[in-house]
C-alpha cells in the first residue's frame, strides 16, 4: 500500500511539473519576440538644445534580394526601419518612440552607436552614462562620429549585407584587422580612455562618399552605388567634447604609438636613394611599441622603440631580392616611412593637446612619484606639450612573396 | 566547500567595486590582507569546534557556562544571523531586478526565492552539501569559458603600477572583504554535521583558500580587462566583463549564462544562512524540531529584507562602513569571548584538581 501511494506521489509530482512551467515565463518581465523591434543601430544628435535620437530597427517582413542574405518576405519591404525621436533627455526621446513603432524598442542586438559631430563637441559623458546604466544597452556597440547629421547614416542601405549595423561592425572590424588605420572603438573602451589617467579618446569617423542617401531597396539593384558608406578620420575627444580631427595618415602614426597594429599595408619607395616615386608594397604582420619615459632636466622624453616584420607584395622597380643590400635599403625605406607618420601623427596630436597616445597612463605606471605631483599640480596639459619622442623603427622584411626578383627586372634582361 | 559559497556568491558581486574605489589596482594586496584575516578568524572558530569536539555550540555554552548566558548569547547571533539572511536576500533581489528582472515586483521574487529556499533547508545540510558540490564543478565549465572569451580582452599592464597607495589605504581597503572572510565563523554552527569536527581548522583554511583564489582570479581578470579606473564606475564589474565576450561571431552576450550560474550559488549561499539561523533558533530555545519554525523564520528575513532594506544606497552603506563591526563582534569578538571564558574555566578546574 506504501509502495503505491509512493508512485501516485511521484506521478504527481510528474504532472505538476509542467505547470510550475508557466511559472517561469518571466514573470513580469515577459516580452513577446513579435512585439520588440530589434535595433541593430542608433545614431544621436543634439539639435535646438534638443537630444535627437535616430533608431534603426530590423524589418522582419523584409525579403529584400540584392543585399545578401536569403529570406522570404516582401522584397519591396527594406530590411531595417528608422525612426527618429526628439526629447530633453535621450530616455525621453528613446520613450517617445513608442509614440510612433508598433513594437517596443529592444537595445540588446545593437552593434553600432554613431554619434553626431554636435553631440561630441556638446560632451559624451551623459550618452556613455546611458550606455552603462540601461540594462539593456550594450556597452559593447561600436562607436562612430558623424560629421553633420548623424541619424542620416543610419538610413543608407548597403549592399551585400540586410543588416546595416552589423555590416558597419564588420567594416570597422576587418579595418582595424587588416588596414589598422585606426583602431575599432567599442562604448566600454571610449568610457575606459575617458576615464584613465589622459582622460582623451579617439572615435572612427563615418561617412557618406556621394550626396545621395540610398535608403529605397531598388536602389541597391546598381553594381556601382554612386552613394556608399565609408570610414573617414579620426575625431580626438579631450575630457567629454571633441577637440579636433586627425586624417588617416596621422592616425595611422598614432596606431604605430599605441601599439594597436594588427596587420598594415605600406607602400614605400624601393630606391629612396635615387627617386621617391612609391613603387613597392609591404603587409606589416606584426609590429609591437614599446614607449619607455625617461625624466631629462625638467621634461618627459618618451623613447619609442617600433619593432615589425612582414611579408614583401609589390615591387615596381628592378630590384634582385638574392642582394642582402638591396633588401636592407627597403627596410630603411619603409622604417623612414613609418618613422614620418608616428612624427607627423605626434605634431598633430600636439596641437590639439589631447593624450590620445596613452602617455600619461605610461608615465603613471613606470613613474608613480612623478604622476603623483603632476596630478596633485594638476599639471599634466603643460607636462605632455613639453614632451620629447625619440621614436626608433626597426622593420624587417621576412619573406619575399613568390619571386626573388621584380618582373621589371627580368623584362629588362 | 559550504565554507566557500557562504562567502563567494554575494563577496563576488558586492566586493570588486568597494575594494576597487579604495585600491584600484592594489586591490589582490587588499584581498591578501583580508584573507589573512580571515586565517586567523578561522584558527579562532576550529579552536573552539575542537573544543567542543563539534557539539551544538550554544548547547556547549551552556554546559560549560550557564543556560542563561547560552540562551542571551543564543538571542544576539539569532539577531545577526536573520539581519545577515536579509540583506543576502535583499542582495540577490537587488541584482536581479537591477540585471533581470525589471518590472517584477520585489515582493513576488522574495517569496518564490524563499520558498525555494525553505524547500532546500528541509532537506537537510546533507542535501545542501551534495547540490553544493555538483554547483562548484560547474567552475570546470565556466572558468575556461571565462578566461578563452576574454583572451584577447586582457592586458596584464592595467595592474600597473603595484604599491601606488599606502598601507593605510590598503587596509581600508580590505576591511569590508575581512567581514566577508569572517563568514567562515558559520562553522560553529555547521560543526554537529561535520564528519570530522577535529578538523574544522583545515576546512576553514581550504574553504578561505578557495574563496581567495577565486577573488583573486576575478579581480585581477577584471583589472586586466577594463583596468582600475572603469572598475570603479560598474556596479557589477564582474558580470560587465562577461559582457563583453565575443567567442567568432555566434557566442555573445554570456552575461546571462553566467548569472544563471551565480543565481545557483547565491540559492545556496541564502540556503546555508537560513539553515545556520534556523539552527541558532533551534540551540537557543531548545527545540526538538525544527522543521515547523523554517517557514516562520523565513517570513522573518522576507520582512525584514523587503521593510529594511528598501534603499539600495543604505545596503551599500552597510556592506561599505556598518558590516565590518557587526561581523567583527559576532564572528570574532564573541568567539573568542567564549574561548576566553572556557580557557579561564579550564584553568580553574584545573587549579581546584591541584589542590585537591
Amino acid at each position: 500500500m506504501k509502495v503505491q501511494k509512493h508512485y501516485v506521489n511521484k506521478l504527481l509530482c510528474l504532472l505538476i511539473l509542467p505547470l510550475f512551467c508557466t511559472l517561469l515565463s518571466g514573470c513580469w518581465d515577459d516580452r513577446e519576440l513579435s512585439e520588440l523591434g530589434i535595433a541593430s543601430g542608433s545614431a544621436y544628435d543634439w539639435e535646438d538644445n534638443q537630444w535627437k535620437a535616430t533608431y534603426q530597427l530590423v524589418n522582419p517582413s523584409s525579403g529584400a534580394s540584392g543585399m545578401g542574405g536569403g529570406g522570404g518576405g516582401s522584397s519591396s519591404s527594406p530590411p531595417f526601419l528608422t525612426f527618429t525621436v526628439k526629447g530633453k533627455t535621450i530616455m525621453e526621446a528613446i520613450q517617445r518612440t513608442n509614440l510612433t513603432s508598433v513594437r517596443e524598442m529592444f537595445t540588446s542586438h545593437s552593434r553600432i552607436s554613431i554619434l553626431g559631430e554636435s553631440v561630441a563637441r556638446k560632451g559624451v559623458n551623459q550618452l556613455i552614462d546611458l550606455f552603462l546604466r540601461k540594462q539593456d544597452a550594450r556597452d559593447t556597440v561600436y562607436v562612430f562620429i558623424a560629421k553633420g547629421n548623424a541619424g542620416k547614416i543610419l538610413d543608407q542601405l548597403m549592399q551585400l549585407t540586410k543588416n546595416q549595423g552589423a555590416g558597419i561592425q564588420l567594416m570597422i572590424e576587418q579595418e582595424s584587422k587588416l588596414l589598422s588605420y585606426y583602431p575599432s572603438v567599442r562604448m566600454f573602451e571610449l568610457a575606459m580612455a575617458l576615464s584613465s589617467e589622459s582622460g582623451s579618446a579617439v572615435i572612427p569617423e563615418i561617412l557618406l562618399t556621394g550626396k545621395e542617401i540610398m535608403d529605397e531597396t531598388t536602389e541597391t539593384g546598381r553594381t556601382d552605388l554612386p552613394s556608399r558608406l565609408a570610414l573617414g578620420r579620426l575625431a580626438v575627444l579631450k575630457g567629454e567634447k571633441m577637440v579636433g580631427w586627425l586624417s588617416q595618415k596621422q592616425a595611422f602614426g598614432l596606431t604605430f604609438l599605441t601599439s594597436k597594429i594588427k596587420m598594415a599595408n605600406i607602400s614605400f619607395a624601393t630606391h629612396p636613394q635615387t627617386s621617391d616615386k612609391i613603387d613597392g608594397s609591404f603587409i606589416l604582420q606584426n609590429s609591437a611599441t614599446s614607449l619607455r619615459p625617461i625624466w631629462v632636466k625638467d621634461h618627459y622624453i618618451m623613447d619609442v622603440n617600433i619593432k615589425g616584420s612582414g611579408v614583401l607584395t609589390e615591387i615596381g622597380s628592378v630590384m634582385d631580392l638574392n642582394d642582402r643590400a638591396s633588401i636592407s635599403q627597403m627596410e630603411k625605406s619603409i622604417e623612414n616611412y613609418v618613422l614620418e607618420l608616428v612624427e607627423n601623427s605626434w605634431q598633430a596630436v600636439k596641437q590639439l593637446n589631447a593624450d590620445v597616445t596613452g602617455f600619461a597612463v605610461k608615465i603613471h605606471r613606470s613613474d608613480r612619484k612623478r604622476w603623483k605631483q603632476i596630478k596633485k599640480d594638476k599639471s599634466w596639459d603643460t607636462v605632455f606639450q613639453e614632451i620629447e619622442i625619440r621614436p626608433h623603427v626597426s622593420i624587417k622584411i621576412e619573406r619575399m612573396g613568390l619571386s626573388n626578383k621584380s618582373f621589371k627586372s627580368i623584362e629588362q634582361n | 566547500m559550504l565554507v566557500v559559497t557562504t562567502i563567494l556568491p554575494t563577496a563576488i558581486v558586492v566586493l570588486p567595486e568597494i575594494i576597487g574605489s579604495y585600491a584600484e589596482q592594489d586591490s589582490p594586496l587588499a584581498i591578501s590582507l583580508s584573507t589573512l584575516i580571515g586565517f586567523g578568524i578561522a584558527a579562532l572558530v576550529g579552536t573552539i569546534i575542537r573544543y567542543n569536539n563539534g557539539a551544538s555550540f550554544l548547547d556547549w555554552i551552556g554546559a560549560r557556562s550557564s543556560p542563561l548566558l547560552a540562551t542571551l548569547l543564543g538571542l544576539l547571533l539569532l539577531q545577526y544571523y536573520l539581519d545577515t539572511s536579509a540583506t543576502i536576500l535583499r542582495e540577490f533581489v537587488n541584482f536581479v531586478k537591477d540585471t533581470v528582472l525589471l518590472n517584477t515586483p520585489i515582493t513576488v521574487m522574495t517569496t518564490l526565492i524563499l520558498v525555494v529556499t525553505i524547500y532546500m533547508v528541509r532537506q537537510g545540510i546533507e542535501c545542501i552539501a551534495r547540490v553544493n558540490s555538483l554547483v562548484i564543478l560547474l567552475f570546470l565549465f565556466f572558468i575556461p569559458l571565462y578566461l578563452f572569451g576574454l583572451a584577447g580582452e586582457m592586458n596584464v599592464h592595467r595592474l600597473l603600477p603595484i604599491f601606488d597607495h599606502s598601507l593605510s589605504t590598503i587596509t581600508l581597503a580590505s576591511l569590508t572583504p575581512t567581514s566577508w572572510m569572517s563568514e567562515v565563523a558559520i562553522l560553529l554552527f555547521l560543526a554537529p554535521y561535520l564528519k570530522s569536527p577535529q578538523k574544522a581548522r583545515l576546512i576553514g583554511y581550504m574553504g578561505l583558500i578557495f574563496v581567495f583564489l577565486m577573488m583573486m582570479f576575478s579581480m585581477i581578470t577584471t583589472m586586466m580587462v577594463f583596468g582600475p579606473q572603469y572598475l570603479k564606475l560598474t556596479t557589477y564589474p564582474g558580470f560587465s566583463t562577461v559582457g563583453i565576450i565575443q567567442i567568432g561571431r555566434f557566442v555573445e552576450n554570456l552575461d546571462i549564462l553566467f548569472i544563471s550560474y551565480w543565481v545557483l550559488a547565491i540559492y545556496l549561499k541564502f540556503s546555508i544562512f537560513l539553515f545556520a539561523t534556523v539552527e541558532c533558533f533551534k540551540q537557543t530555545f531548545r527545540v526538538k524540531s525544527s522543521r515547523p519554525f523554517i517557514g516562520a523564520l523565513g517570513l522573518v528575513i522576507a520582512m525584514e529584507c523587503l521593510f529594511t532594506w528598501t534603499d539600495p544606497a543604505k545596503l551599500n552603506m552597510y556592506n561599505r562602513e556598518g558590516r565590518f563591526l557587526v561581523f567583527m563582534v559576532f564572528n570574532v569578538l564573541l568567539p573568542l569571548a567564549v574561548l576566553l571564558i572556557n580557557g579561564r574555566r579550564q584553568a580553574k578546574s584545573k587549579r581546584k584538581g591541584c589542590e585537591t
